[in-house]
């Protein structure tokens, strides 16, 4: 079936599988492999993306019911050659090691930063609890996120 | 995953007509899983979130949600934080922001348990009737107190739905025969039930919104659970009451994750109105409430857990 969305601010379009989910639109037809493709069953985060900029797990979301929405990925979330702030954070904070979680765990922080959930270490925790690290990075993730809302005070 | 096509919905009509012989999806945070997992093979999924229907207002002195409403935006509204804390309480303290943004109000209602044997490929009734419950057996701590049947031990996993009944709230259901409003107590299928069903909606039936009346108590919500996000309930209580010089005049109490459906205390409730409220009277109303509980070896713990949950939502001293 065919579906028009809005994918880091250009209109795409795509054939899809009824079954396929939107990470798989996002990996498979349009080669954005930021978003990862964890456990397929809402428990790890790693798939996080932002839906009309808010958090969404691109493995329990149909490409077929995205039609019309504004999807931001990894890849679009810096500009040109600019990091976004949190891609800073996250370097600067030493925040990750094998990375494979990384582009869900950025984009939690960038919607937990939008929603002003990042006022204390345990509301960091608390939002980012879905968007698990296997190599444990937690405490350096939560330090980057506090830093960028802390330097946007 | 079988193969099935996809159509949005245009109307509430249009969606029961095709929900007769189809299934709904609304957010697919639930119904997603259970493609993948086999437990729904449909020819066609509806979309209904073409329909809207996510509107939070106020409706004389209660509420009336849209059953598409996002969880995020049911706990973020300031007419349910007035009226409904204990809602917006529930939803803060169930899955994770990602899932909540996502999920529907109406959608969570209708979850099926997440007993550690119903997808593991165990021996499991709900599955597969007659093929047994792996719970005898096996763990379980998640098991119920008052358990659906004999034939199944899992608990209803909804946060809000807990937080809902005590609310005395009720779904409007709108289905091939017409509207009709269900008591939330009532969208679950009744004790001896056999174990497939996760509500009595029949084929088609969609829930339009779910309606909170009035209350003249502001309850509370306390989950009590392994990690401190991202986890289900061993043991919830939603609840409050409301004291004249001491003693209780009125009172409100539900139980999560000790039955297949959120427990209603009623019997409770009647021991705790007209009695001066202490901690002891609580334990002994739990007593009574209780006193029909079918726990196995590894849940009998859950019995403490609603009684002190129970306490720490009634307790006027408390801070909410």
């Amino acid at each position: 079936m065919e579906v028009h969305l809005t994918v880091n601010g250009m209109a795409r379009r795509a054939d899809v599988d009824p079954r396929a989910a939107l990470l798989d639109l996002l990996r498979d037809t349009f080669g954005l492999t930021g978003a990862k493709r964890g456990c397929e069953r809402g428990e790890c985060g790693a798939c996080t993306v932002l839906v009309d900029g808010r958090p969404a797990l691109s493995c329990l979301t149909l490409a077929v019911a995205s039609g019309g929405r504004s999807v931001t990925t990894i890849e679009g979330l810096g500009q040109g050659n600019r990091l976004h702030p949190v891609q800073q954070a996250f370097i600067d904070h030493d925040a990750l090691q094998c990375g494979f979680c990384t582009p869900g765990q950025i984009l939690c922080a960038v919607a937990c930063l939008a929603a002003g959930r990042a006022g204390s270490d345990g509301e960091v925790r608390e939002w980012m609890s879905g968007n698990l690290c296997r190599c444990a990075a937690y405490p350096q993730i939560v330090a980057a996120v506090r830093s960028v809302a802390a330097a946007a005070r | 995953m079988k193969p099935f096509a996809y159509r949005p919905a245009v109307s509430v009509a249009d969606a029961i007509a095709a929900g007769v012989g189809d299934s709904f999806l609304a957010a697919g945070t639930e119904v997603i899983p259970w493609l993948r997992d086999g437990l729904l093979e449909p020819t066609t999924l509806i979309d209904l979130l073409p329909l809207g229907l996510d509107r939070i207002e106020r409706d004389g002195g209660g509420l009336r949600i849209g059953a598409l409403a996002r969880l995020a935006d049911v706990a973020a509204d300031p007419d349910v934080r007035a009226l409904a804390p204990s809602l917006a309480s529930a939803i803060d303290q169930s899955a994770t922001p990602a899932i909540r943004a996502m999920g529907t109000l109406g959608g969570n209602l209708l979850q099926q348990v997440r007993c550690p044997y119903f997808r593991s490929g165990a021996p499991c009734n709900r599955r597969l009737p007659g093929a047994g419950c792996s719970v005898a057996r096996g763990d379980q701590r998640y098991a119920a107190l008052m358990p659906l049947s004999f034939h199944c031990a899992a608990v209803h996993p909804s946060d809000p739905a807990v937080a809902l009944t005590a609310l005395e709230a009720s779904v409007v259901v709108e289905g091939p025969s017409g509207r009709r409003r269900i008591p939330i107590d009532q969208l679950y299928p009744p004790a001896g039930s056999d174990p497939g069903a996760v509500s009595t909606l029949g084929p088609g039936d969609l829930i339009l919104s779910i309606e909170i009346p009035a209350g003249p108590i502001a309850l509370r919500y306390r989950k009590i659970r392994d990690r401190a996000s991202f986890d289900f309930a061993l043991v919830a209580a939603a609840g409050g009451l409301r004291l004249e010089g001491g003693t209780v005049a009125e009172a409100a109490l539900a139980l999560g994750s000790v039955a297949w459906k959120p427990w209603r205390c009623r019997r409770a409730e009647t021991v705790l109105v007209g009695r001066p409220w202490s901690a002891g009277l609580v334990r002994e109303a739990m007593t009574v409430e209780l006193a029909g509980a079918t726990p196995l070896a590894g849940s009998r713990y859950k019995i403490e857990l609603a009684v002190r949950a129970a306490i720490a939502v009634l307790d006027p001293e408390a801070v909410p």
